[in-house]
């Protein structure tokens, strides 16, 4: 590889904006089953209501932390990549 | 970098001798004294009859000894001071970049980390305290074949509660900036409104998880020495 060969970030940028949608989608459709199931079970059971949503949030704040790793790994192949020195010289 | 999304990187304001100090730090420190100036002024405003800021804050840790109850089983006020300052100092962090001039702190992994690195402390110290520190290092114990995991979730956990809160708020805080350089009049503005929601529901999502963290430390061995 050449020095300032732009491959690499052609490559870091390609994988960054296709993995973003990616692993932000199934997220996506985790978080929307969750919230589906909690909203039958309130309707169900409205007395519940409290409980069930708090076990909610506590579940889509675990969901959402795999779409916020997701980003930071964005974060840190755009911005910050350790490797880029090995490449670019 | 763009000219208009500086502000999302912390830009260093100061140095104290060796030290770089970011303005992360400096906002904080606004923070803290507001929120501490703001604690004496209201402690000598108290009353028997509230008024209206009173009766919010009353409210307020109703609210959270409830959630306490819900998520712990019992009502346990020793969490109230933690949880409270913790929720307090989020939410303040997260919605003071809609004030001209100042960025939230919480943008900078740093400020995240160190709150975790306190409720990962807290956890301990609570669980050693209500157990004692062999009753409290054998629940890690408890099925002999999950201790890797345990520790592991220890690390992860933390490093979770902090980078959830990062990512939201450098999320927002780039987003925004993107859109301001967009469509500069109209169009930040709901945003930024929704960036007001998203600040108070995270702070509200590291209380409760934070809470669930340390109701697990004290509670979850309950059940094994049962």
């Amino acid at each position: 590889m050449t020095p300032n060969d732009p491959t690499i970030y052609i490559t870091t940028i390609a994988v960054a904006g296709l993995g973003l949608p990616i692993g932000v989608a199934l997220v996506a459709v985790g978080q929307g089953w969750a919230t589906a199931k909690a909203m039958d079970a309130i309707g169900r059971q409205p007395d519940a209501q409290g409980a069930i949503s708090r076990t909610l949030f506590v579940a889509l704040a675990m969901l959402e932390s795999l779409a916020i790793y997701v980003l930071v790994i964005e974060l840190i192949l755009l911005f910050a990549n350790p490797l880029l020195d090995r490449f670019v010289h | 970098m763009a000219t208009g999304l500086e502000h999302v990187y912390p830009r260093v304001v100061l140095h104290l001798g060796p030290v770089a100090v970011r303005d992360t730090v400096t906002t904080t420190w606004l923070l803290m004294a507001v929120l501490i100036g703001f604690g004496f002024w209201f402690r000598r405003h108290l009353s028997l009859r509230p008024g209206r800021l009173q009766n919010a804050f009353e409210a307020l840790v109703t609210a959270l000894l409830d959630l306490v109850a819900g998520i712990g089983g019992r009502e346990d006020r020793r969490f109230l001071p933690l949880l409270l300052t913790l929720g307090l100092y989020i939410t303040l962090a997260n919605v003071v970049g809609i004030v001209p001039g100042f960025h939230p702190p919480t943008r900078d992994l740093s400020t995240p980390l160190a709150l975790a690195v306190v409720v990962f402390g807290a956890v301990h110290v609570f669980g050693v305290r209500t157990w004692g520190l062999a009753g409290y290092l054998r629940h890690y114990l408890q099925p002999w074949y999950l201790l890797p995991i345990r520790l592991i979730e220890e690390v992860s956990r933390t490093i979770s509660l902090s980078v959830r809160l990062f990512g939201n708020i450098m999320g927002e805080t780039v987003l925004v900036g993107i859109l301001v350089l967009l469509t500069p009049l109209f169009l930040p503005v709901p945003v930024e409104l929704f960036s007001l929601f998203t600040a108070v529901i995270q702070a509200y999502i590291f209380c409760v998880l934070a809470l669930v963290y340390l109701a697990g430390a004290t509670q979850a061995s309950a059940e094994d020495a049962a």
